[in-house]
């Protein structure tokens, strides 16, 4: 676990998030602690707190729970988490635990003594590093989706590459990046659930709503022509509906508009050029590119009513809607935190 | 945002189909008058884009005594889990509004509101596309109240 670099940067990082926040009336830094710690001397509203500050890169399981077991025995009045990144199931267990932390990709939380705080603040990131580690570009994305997809036997390099139509040294450099941050082990098996967070950071597929009527489009001519034949890459369903699918705790109505990852651009001009853009209230359903390959070419059969209700579409795998749903934080996340999928493999 | 062209919502797969079993089996004859729907089934069944709804079923119940609540000071609120569905409810007095003097003002609105969700609620059919077409009736309160109390749930 890399700290991060530079105590007086990541100090000045936290300060200026402090200072945005208006938490606190007055702060000082005290003394260093140690290469990764220092102590900072706070005035909240009502009274003085001393801060125990811990620095590091990507605050994983292990690593809040050494800070948790540090906390109990120390008499500080608070201990501040501070990395480049923090997790969302991390987030929750320093939470649970009553400590604080600051994401300098620009969250501030912050409790105790008379203080609450929760807020989005600028984004900080600290100075590139040589060695970059963590999800990388669309190689990165590839291979995490890759190792999640079958984590207790994980797929080669090669294969990784082939299926994502990338060359087999970037997905090797995305397998490095992974390896260094601690999200992949040496044989390839994903740390679980910390790439999955890690990997819905970085997922961020455009859906674009179309109205019309989708059933009359796929009937255009032969729908394998539109939807991709089975065992190829094409249309898959994701979103809510796949989710209920899946076995999510989810009520739908049949009016609901399905969801799908695309192969390409193109197939997304083609749809649009038939059903027309549309708004939210009135779409009939929702195209995006898959943000890897992997999204279209690893869909499968469900036979679940909550699927075959709304038409006979190949599915993507549990974790594609489950990356939708991570990245809403309410509702999203509770719905998430419940469902162990029917037939799939939870990762989160 | 409305309900569906004749008047019923049809919902889709398993989990909709053990609802409205459910429902049905614990809340009992909705024409009752002795339930409400709140939370995200309510406004599933007033809103067509609502998204993301669970299967929790959300309640306000009848209590018995007119104020009764109000005079002892307390709220009724409670949980439980027949069938695995996860049912929350809220139990509110028939209130005249002599009942609500000298309460703070957010406890006034809290009462007021869930009473007149309760009284002011109406019956929605629910069919479901599931093997043997589950289907049935819920009370729900109104589209505005529904909102009102989940507008997270709404694009």
């Amino acid at each position: 676990m890399a700290v991060v670099q530079s105590v007086v940067e990541a100090k000045e990082s936290l300060f200026a998030a402090l200072r945005v926040s208006g938490a606190l009336t007055s702060f000082k830094l005290e003394d260093q602690l140690d290469s990764g710690s220092f102590s900072l001397q706070a005035q909240g509203q009502r009274r003085h707190v001393q801060f125990s500050v811990t620095l590091c890169s990507r605050a994983d399981s292990a690593f809040v729970g050494a800070v948790i077991s540090r906390s109990l025995q120390t008499s500080w009045d608070r201990v501040i988490v501070v990395a480049d990144r923090i997790p969302f199931d991390v987030r929750g267990a320093l939470g649970e635990a009553d400590i604080s932390w600051y994401d300098r990709r620009g969250h501030l939380h912050l409790t105790g003594q008379g203080i609450y705080i929760d807020v989005t603040v600028e984004p900080d990131p600290r100075s590139p590093t040589s060695t970059a580690e963590g999800i990388r570009g669309r190689s990165g994305l590839a291979y995490a989706t890759a190792v999640l997809l079958s984590p207790y036997d994980p797929p080669s390099l090669r294969a990784v590459a082939r299926a994502s139509e990338l060359s087999a040294p970037s997905i090797s450099t995305a397998a490095a990046a992974l390896r260094r941050a601690a999200l992949v082990s040496e044989e390839g098996r994903p740390l679980i659930p910390d790439l999955f967070w890690e990997l819905a950071d970085a997922w961020s597929p455009t859906f674009v709503h179309l109205g019309g009527d989708l059933t009359e489009f796929l009937h255009q001519g032969d729908v394998r022509d539109i939807l991709g034949e089975d065992g190829t890459p094409g249309w898959a369903l994701t979103g809510d509906i796949a989710a209920a699918g899946w076995g999510a705790k989810l009520i739908m109505r049949s009016t609901a508009a399905p969801a799908f990852y695309v192969p390409d651009l193109h197939t997304v001009r083609l749809a649009r050029r038939f059903l027309g853009d549309a708004t939210h209230e009135s779409h009939s359903c929702s195209l995006a590119v898959a943000p890897t390959p992997l999204a279209c070419s690893t869909r499968v059969t469900v036979s679940s009513a909550a699927v075959t209700g709304y038409g006979h579409f190949l599915v993507a795998p549990p974790l594609f809607p489950a990356l939708e749903l991570a990245g809403d934080s309410a509702r999203g996340r509770e719905i998430l935190s419940e469902w162990n999928p029917t037939g799939g493999v939870r990762v989160w | 945002m409305s309900g569906s062209k004749d008047g019923t919502i049809h919902l889709v797969g398993v989990e909709a189909a053990r609802l409205v079993r459910s429902a049905a089996s614990t809340l009992g004859d909705p024409s009752s008058g002795r339930y409400a729907i709140i939370g995200g089934l309510a406004v599933l069944c007033r809103c067509e884009t609502a998204k993301r709804v669970t299967s929790d079923i959300d309640t306000v119940t009848a209590g018995l005594e007119r104020g009764a609540l109000v005079a002892e000071k307390m709220m009724i609120v409670g949980a439980g889990a027949p069938d695995d569905m996860k049912f929350d409810w809220i139990v509110t007095d028939p209130l005249e509004l002599a009942d609500l003097e000298g309460l703070p003002e957010k406890q006034q609105l809290f009462l007021a509101a869930h009473r007149w969700a309760l009284e002011s609620a109406g019956l929605v059919n629910v069919d479901v596309d599931y093997r043997d077409n589950p289907n049935g009736s819920l009370r729900s309160v109104t589209e505005s109240l529904a909102v009102a109390r989940a507008p997270h749930l709404l694009p």
